[in-house]
C-alpha cells in the first residue's frame, strides 16, 4: 500500500506541473488540444489522488503498521469511525486529504464550466494545479504519509484521547473543506485579473462555490467549539487559540467578501476590494494550516513540531505578491462603474460591516501574531490570551451586531431617513422595553443586558421587515399569508436564506453573551456523602470509582443533583488514562437544557476524597441552536433559485 | 417630528445606559478572576482557570500564592506584579498596556478608527459626485427623477400603510 500510494503523489506532482505549464501556454498560444491535455491531466490527478488516499484508508483498515503515520495514529481497539478519522488527525494525512478533496473540487468546477469561461479555464486550471502540486510537493518530499519504519510494529499508538470524540469526526473535516474551498473563487479571481474579463462572470460562476466554503467553515467552527466544550473540559467553547482563531479570520474575510460581492453585483461597484477580500480570505485558509504545521505558535491543535513552516510561509508570500502585484497592475480596468446614492443604503451599510469584519479580522491576527512581533522586536515574550481578544474583538463584534439589526431595514440605493425611523420604531421600541425589564429584574451586570436588547434588536428587526414583505405579497397577488411567504421564499432563496443566517446569529449571539457574563463556578473538595452548592443546584458526591476497559484506565464519581429537594439525576463526571497515552483525559459530565448547562469537572482526588470545578453555564444551548439556524439558512441560499418571469415588491435581489 | 424625537430619545437611552454600566464595572479580587488574568506555567499555555490537568503542581502553587495574597489583603494589581517579577511577562494573560505592548491594544481600533475615517470620506465623495453628475449632465431629467423618487416614497409608504 505505501509503495502504491506513494507512487500515486510522485505521478500526480509530475502531472501537476504538466498541467500548469500546459493550461498557460495553450490559453497564452492558443492551442485547444493543448488545452484538453491539461483538462484530462487534471482528472488524472484526482485519479491518482484518490488512488494514494484510499490505499492510506486501506492501511488504516487493515492495521498496516508498517507506515510510520499509521502506527502513530490509529490502534486495533479503535472503532471504524475514528480509524477512519485518524486519516486526518496527523499532518500528513491532513496534506493528503486536503489535497485529495481540492483535486475533487477542481474537476466538478472543470466539468461545470467546460462550456463556459473559455477564456478564465486554462488560468483557473493552472492556479488550481499549482495550488495542488504545492501540497503533493510537500508529500513527496518532505511530509509523507506512506514513510514506512524498519520494523512492523504489533500494535499502533492510536488516537490522542483528546481526540476521541464525535466532535473529531465533525469538526475538522468541514474546517478543511471551507479553507480549500476559498481556493475556487480565488483561481476565478486570479484569471479573470490575467485576462482582463473583469466583468460579473466569475462573480457567477463562484457564488455557490464560496457559498459551500463558507457554509463548512461556519459548521467546523460551531462543531469545533462544540467539541472544545464537551472534550477539552475547562468550561468554556472558545480560548482564542491561535488555531482557532485561524479558522475565524477567513470566516470573517468570506463573510465580508459575501456581502461586498452584492454590491458589485447590484452596482458594479467594489471591484478592488472585492479582489483584496478573496486574496485574503485564500491566504488566511492558507496561514490556518501553516499555524497548525509550522510550530511558531502554542496550540492544543497544533500537529507538534514540523520543517513544513517556512515552505507554507513562502507559498504565502508567493500568493500574497502575486496577486497584490496582479491586482496593482489591473487597477485602471477595475474602475465603478456606479456612484453611491446615500449614506443610507444597504450598500453604505455593506461597507460598514465590512469595515468592522476587515477590522475584527485584523485584531484577531495581530493578537494572534502578537507575541512572535514582541519577541521579534524587544526580545520579550509575551502571552495573547482570551482576556484580549474579549476587549479587543468583543466590541467589534458588538458593533457588528448593531450593523446587522439596521442592514435588512435599509434598501438598495436610498432609503429616507422618516422610512427608516417608521420600520425601526417597532424592534427598537421592543428591544428598550426588554433592557429596562432586565434591568428591572437586576441581571447584574449591565453591559450584557444592554448587549442582549442590542440582539433582540435583530431578532425582531429581520422578521418585522420580513412580516412587511409578507404583508405586501399577500395584498398584491390575494394570497394568503402562507402562500405568501412560501412564494416569497421560493422567489429568492438568497434573500431569505440570509435573513435566517443573521437571525441565527442573533440567537448565537444571545448564547455568547448569556455564557460569558453570566456564568457562575464553585470549587470544591468532598468526602463521599458531602455536598455542595451552587446557584439553585445541590450536589452529593457518591464516592470513586475506578475501573478499567479495554484501552482505559478509568475513574468516575458520580454525583447525585438536586434543585429544591427534588433529585433530577446523576451526573458522572470522569478522568481516564489510555493506553499508549500517559496524560490523564477530563471526561465532563453536563445536564444541559434551553436556560443553562450544569457542568462537573472531576479536577484531581485523594482517595476517596475529591475536588470538583462546577459551573453553570447560561444559555450555551442558545449557541448551538443559533449556529444550526445559520447552517439551515446557508442551505437555503445555496439552493438553485426558481426562474421568474416578473418581480414584485419585496422581491428585489439581494 | 415626533419619530425624530423618538429617535434622539431612543440614542440618549442607549448612551446613558452604556456609560452608567461602564462605570458599574467593579475590582474585588477573587482566585478566579486573578486567575483569569494569569496564564499556567505548567506549559499547557492555557489560562490558569482553564489549566484542567490532572495533578498540575503549578495551577495548584499559583492558586495557593492568590488565595494567600488575597487573604493578606493584596490587590489584584499587587498580585499580578508578584507572578511577574516570579515568572516574567509571559506569565500574564493579556500584554500590559504600556510602552511597545500598547500598539497591541491600540492598532485594532486605530484601524477602524482611520477604516472608518477612509470609508466616511469614500461614500462622501461618491454620493457627492454621483449628485454633481446628475445635475450637470441632465439637470431637467434630475429633478424629473427626484420628483418621481419622492412620489414612489410617498406611494409604496401609503401601501405599506393600508
Amino acid at each position: 500500500m505505501s509503495s502504491l500510494g506513494f507512487a500515486a503523489i510522485s505521478i500526480a506532482l509530475a502531472i501537476s506541473i504538466y498541467v500548469v505549464i500546459a493550461s498557460i501556454v495553450a490559453a497564452r498560444r492558443g492551442y485547444p488540444e493543448l488545452g484538453s491535455s491539461s483538462r484530462n491531466g487534471m482528472w488524472a490527478m484526482a485519479g491518482l489522488v484518490t488512488v494514494a488516499s484510499l490505499a492510506l484508508i486501506t492501511a488504516f483498515l487493515t492495521h498496516d503498521f508498517r507506515i510510520s503515520y499509521v502506527a502513530n495514529y490509529s490502534s486495533r481497539d479503535m472503532s471504524l469511525a475514528y480509524t477512519l478519522a485518524a486519516f486526518y488527525a496527523g499532518n500528513e494525512g491532513s496534506l493528503l486529504f486536503w489535497t485529495w478533496l481540492l483535486s475533487i473540487f477542481s474537476v466538478i468546477v472543470l466539468r461545470q464550466n467546460r462550456e463556459k469561461h473559455r477564456e478564465l479555464m486554462p488560468y483557473v486550471t493552472a492556479i488550481l494545479a499549482f495550488t495542488q502540486g504545492f501540497f503533493l510537493l510537500l508529500m513527496v518530499f518532505i511530509s509523507n504519509p506512506f514513510e514506512t519504519l524498519p520494523f512492523t510494529p504489533t500494535e499502533g499508538q492510536g488516537l490522542n484521547p483528546l481526540l476521541e470524540n464525535p466532535g473529531m469526526i465533525t469538526h475538522p473535516g468541514p474546517l478543511l473543506i471551507g479553507y480549500l474551498g476559498f481556493t475556487i473563487p480565488f483561481a476565478f479571481a486570479m484569471a479573470a485579473l490575467i485576462t482582463r474579463k473583469l466583468g460579473d462572470e466569475w462573480l457567477r460562476s463562484v457564488r455557490i462555490w464560496t457559498l459551500i466554503a463558507w457554509l463548512s467553515l461556519t459548521f467546523g467552527n460551531i462543531a469545533g467549539m462544540q467539541w472544545a466544550y464537551v472534550e477539552l473540559g475547562w468550561g468554556g467553547y472558545m480560548a482564542w487559540d491561535p488555531v482557532e482563531n485561524a479558522s475565524l479570520m477567513p470566516w470573517l474575510t468570506g463573510t465580508a467578501f459575501l456581502h461586498s460581492v452584492l454590491v458589485q453585483k447590484s452596482r458594479g461597484m467594489l471591484k478592488i476590494w472585492n479582489m483584496v477580500l478573496i486574496i485574503l480570505t485564500f491566504t488566511l485558509s492558507i496561514f490556518g494550516t501553516f499555524l497548525t504545521r509550522s510550530g511558531v505558535l502554542s496550540s492544543v491543535h497544533t500537529f507538534g513540531q514540523s520543517n513544513l513552516g517556512p515552505f507554507f510561509l513562502g507559498f504565502i508570500g508567493l500568493t500574497l505578491l502575486g496577486a497584490f502585484g496582479l491586482l496593482f497592475d489591473r487597477l485602471s480596468d477595475l474602475q465603478s462603474e456606479d456612484e453611491l446614492d446615500s449614506f443610507l443604503s444597504r450598500e453604505a451599510m455593506f461597507l460598514l460591516n465590512n469595515l468592522f469584519l476587515v477590522a475584527a479580522t485584523f485584531a484577531i491576527f495581530w493578537g494572534t501574531v502578537f507575541p512572535i512581533v514582541s519577541e521579534a522586536v524587544r526580545g520579550v515574550k509575551v502571552s495573547v490570551s482570551a482576556p484580549f481578544f474579549n476587549n479587543v474583538v468583543g466590541p467589534i463584534f458588538v458593533g457588528l451586531i448593531a450593523i446587522m439589526g439596521g442592514c435588512a431595514l435599509i434598501g438598495w440605493r436610498q432609503t429616507t431617513g422618516r422610512n427608516l425611523l417608521r420600520k425601526l420604531l417597532f424592534p427598537s421600541a421592543a428591544a428598550l422595553a426588554l433592557l429596562v425589564i432586565l434591568l428591572i429584574l437586576r441581571t447584574g451586570n449591565w453591559f450584557a443586558v444592554l448587549l442582549f436588547s442590542l440582539a433582540g434588536l435583530v431578532l425582531l428587526s429581520i422578521p418585522s421587515e420580513w412580516f412587511r414583505e409578507i404583508r405586501a405579497r399577500h395584498r398584491a397577488k390575494k394570497v394568503n399569508y402562507w402562500q405568501a411567504f412560501s412564494g416569497l421564499m421560493g422567489a429568492n432563496k438568497p434573500r431569505y436564506g440570509a435573513y435566517i443566517i443573521h437571525l441565527g446569529l442573533a440567537i448565537l449571539a444571545i448564547g455568547v453573551i448569556g455564557s460569558s457574563f453570566f456564568n457562575t463556578e464553585k470549587e470544591a473538595t468532598l468526602d463521599p456523602g458531602q455536598e455542595m452548592t451552587i446557584n439553585q443546584y445541590t450536589l452529593r458526591y457518591e464516592g470513586i470509582q475506578s475501573f478499567e476497559t479495554a484501552s482505559r484506565q478509568v475513574t468516575s464519581a458520580p454525583m447525585s443533583i438536586f434543585n429544591g429537594g427534588e433529585l433530577l439525576g446523576v451526573l458522572t463526571p470522569q478522568k481516564f488514562v489510555h493506553r499508549t497515552h500517559e496524560n490523564p483525559v477530563t471526561d465532563v459530565a453536563i445536564r444541559s437544557n434551553l436556560k443553562e448547562d450544569l457542568y462537573i469537572i472531576l479536577a484531581g482526588w485523594d482517595g476517596d476524597t475529591a475536588t470538583f470545578k462546577v459551573l453553570v453555564n447560561p444559555l450555551v444551548n442558545w449557541l448551538w441552536i443559533g449556529g444550526i439556524i445559520m447552517i439551515l439558512g446557508t442551505v437555503i441560499a445555496v439552493l438553485p433559485e426558481r426562474r421568474r418571469t416578473a418581480t414584485l415588491p419585496g422581491e428585489e435581489k439581494t | 417630528m415626533k419619530l425624530k424625537t423618538y429617535a434622539l430619545g431612543l440614542l440618549a437611552g442607549l448612551a446613558v445606559t452604556f456609560i452608567t454600566a461602564t462605570a458599574a464595572m467593579a475590582d474585588t479580587p477573587t482566585v478566579s478572576s486573578v486567575g483569569k488574568k494569569v496564564i499556567c506555567q505548567c506549559g499547557c499555555t492555557l489560562i490558569l482557570t482553564n489549566c484542567n490537568h490532572g495533578e498540575c503542581g503549578p495551577r495548584e502553587e499559583m492558586n495557593t500564592i492568590i488565595a494567600n495574597q488575597i487573604s493578606a489583603g493584596k490587590s489584584e494589581g499587587d498580585i499580578i506584579g508578584f507572578f511577574v517579577d516570579r515568572y516574567g511577562p509571559q506569565v500574564l494573560a493579556s500584554p500590559s498596556k504600556s510602552g511597545f505592548n500598547l500598539t497591541a491594544w491600540v492598532l485594532p481600533f486605530a484601524v477602524l478608527a482611520g477604516g472608518g475615517g477612509i470609508l466616511y470620506y469614500l461614500i462622501h465623495s461618491w454620493v457627492r459626485r454621483g449628485q454633481t453628475a446628475e445635475a450637470s449632465t441632465a439637470p431637467e431629467m434630475a429633478r424629473e427623477r427626484e420628483g418621481y423618487s419622492q412620489r414612489l416614497a410617498r406611494d409604496l409608504e401609503k401601501f405599506e400603510q393600508r
